[in-house]
């Protein structure tokens, strides 16, 4: 565990001094402040629209952060061959993989950290400022959850580029291939649900659900964990998400152990040339 | 410390690259303990590899590498070993003190033990005067000094030194050495790789010659200089005779007995010695 956080520590140090993480964070921070500008286009469901606005805004950052920060940040080490200096200490693949995951994550949740306070105190200035007519609820309890369920996506993303990356070598691979996965996770719960809809006694279609269905296995439906409606909802997360609330975020979790595991295995049986 | 037995390594052809190489032939080597070992040979001679295959970062095809006498170099393993690679990469963001501390945490080191061995090595190889500042401000022999630091911070028993003297001016080679020497007098082994065959002759007494994924020769300097080196026979008249082998200064003694007037028994440097042995492999 020591060798895991000290370079979970030189990761998240190395970050943090990077400019470009601070261009993409000041960037993200101008854009949600951009989002008091809706107030002045969108008359109805202005709670909701500036409410999505400043999630989508955390989400786009977070996933340019991962493919265009961490997926170089990992490939830095195989091409300039930091890897070899960082494996010339008593540190094993699997602790190789584990701290530069966590060193990355923490340094992507500050990141989001900083842009969610700044979405909260935005939405909490705006409420009182509208009325009630156009901005009626808003749960700060929702919204931590929100969060938290978008950083739990955001990090199997990044699980999946540790993965990658220790399958392929070059960023520029692991960057299309994490950006492909991404789209089949969020067009496949589309797919699927166009087939019901379309030729629902249809035999062959019903066989091609199963394999949708078996798809989803690899690749996970991300929209489980995509509530950002309840922040302006006063009902509870378990009627809105129609589950308990604790399911999705285990499965996800799980998924993630799972990726980590597989790219640790992955890693320790290939030969770092 | 090292022992290399028969061998075998072949990187496999990649899509669009080059085909598939066959860089260690059957190789067998050893490093004993206490003793320093250069690892000499030409690009692509199989030097790199072998380090790899030391250090565990891939595994052999055939044969075996025992380090410490256990297969492959198992990170707890490392614990003992220094190694310094050719190319000294770190994560460009960070101070040499962190970087010093972040090779210490991994070998377990207390705090105050990190910092008092970080003051007597960055004192040592110049570069106390610039411990804050960040390795991407380095020049390539500070960065040489920085990555040496890390390798000596935990006092390691083996020393893998991959091109040691990349990237320094003549004074900076010079400290280096006297570090090295230093290091041996404590009784460290050390493996030794490096282009510079005068470093080489300077540090080591045993060499592993590679050439082609062949270990050509391996034991002493001197033996191998001695091996190769002839004679050369003064005679009345100013010219001088040189014989290759022992037959022929017989013939020689035989056919030129009353010119002869001194005898002399030639000495092949390393760099002779090293360029005769290659041409021979080539041949």
């Amino acid at each position: 565990m020591n060798r895991i956080m000290a370079l979970a520590y030189i990761t998240f140090l190395n970050g943090l001094r990077r400019n470009a993480v601070w261009g993409l964070c000041v960037f993200a921070l101008v854009f949600e402040i951009c989002g008091v500008l809706f107030m002045d286009f969108f008359g109805r469901d202005l709670g909701r629209v500036i409410s999505d606005f400043q999630f989508t805004i955390m989400w786009v950052a977070g996933m340019l952060f991962i493919l265009f920060y961490a997926v170089q940040a990992i490939a830095w080490d195989e091409d300039h061959r930091s890897i070899d200096s960082i494996l010339a200490r008593p540190i094993s693949r699997t602790e190789y993989v584990l701290g530069s995951m966590l060193g990355l994550s923490l340094l992507l949740l500050c990141f989001e950290f900083l842009l969610a306070c700044l979405a909260m105190a935005e939405l909490i200035w705006i409420k009182p400022v509208i009325g009630e007519v156009y901005f009626p609820v808003f749960s700060l309890s929702h919204f931590m959850v929100t969060w938290l369920a978008l950083q739990v996506l955001l990090l199997v993303h990044l699980a999946v580029v540790m993965l990658i990356s220790s399958a392929i070598r070059g960023a520029f691979p692991v960057m299309l291939i994490t950006l492909a996965y991404s789209l089949i996770c969020s067009g496949l719960p589309v797919v699927r649900g166009s087939l019901k809809q379309g030729a629902a006694s249809d035999v062959p279609a019903q066989g091609l659900d199963s394999i949708l269905q078996g798809m989803g296995m690899i690749f996970p439906d991300f929209g489980v964990l995509d509530i950002k409606d309840s922040v302006l909802s006063n009902q509870s997360l378990e009627i809105i998400m129609g589950m308990p609330v604790w399911l999705p975020f285990s499965l996800m979790l799980a998924y993630l152990a799972l990726v980590l595991f597989l790219s640790c295995l992955i890693y320790q049986r290939r030969d770092i040339l | 410390m090292i022992h290399f037995d028969q061998v075998h390594k072949t990187y496999p052809k990649q899509i669009n690259r080059s085909p598939a190489q066959h860089a260690l032939k059957g190789v067998s080597f050893g490093l004993s303990k206490g003793q320093t070992l250069g690892l000499i040979g030409q690009n692509g001679a199989g030097k790199s590899t072998s380090i790899r295959l030391i250090m565990g970062y891939m595994q052999p095809d055939q044969g075996r590498v025992l380090v410490m006498g256990e297969e492959q170099s198992s990170p707890r393993l490392r614990q003992h070993i220094g190694y310094l690679p050719e190319i000294s990469s770190f994560p460009a963001n960070l101070t040499c003190l962190e970087l010093l501390h972040f090779a210490g945490r991994c070998c377990d080191m207390s705090k105050k033990a990190i910092v008092e061995r970080a003051e007597i090595l960055l004192q040592r190889l110049g570069i106390w005067d610039v411990r804050q500042r960040r390795l991407s401000e380095y020049s390539k022999g500070m960065q040489q000094r920085a990555s040496f630091a890390a390798a000596l911070i935990h006092d390691p028993e083996l020393l893998i030194l991959d091109e040691p003297m990349s990237g320094l001016d003549p004074i900076g080679r010079a400290e280096i050495i006297a570090l090295i020497h230093d290091l041996r007098s404590q009784g460290k082994s050390i493996l030794f790789c490096s282009h510079l065959l005068d470093d080489v002759e300077r540090i080591t007494d045993h060499v592993a010659i590679l050439h082609q994924g062949n270990l050509l020769y391996d034991g002493a300097i001197a033996d191998l200089c001695a091996a190769s080196s002839g004679w050369s026979l003064r005679m009345h008249d100013g010219s001088e005779l040189t014989a290759a082998s022992q037959t022929e200064l017989s013939g020689l003694l035989g056919t030129h007995a009353e010119n002869i007037i001194e005898v002399r028994q030639g000495r092949e440097d390393l760099q002779g010695a090293f360029v005769r042995l290659v041409q021979e492999g080539r041949s």
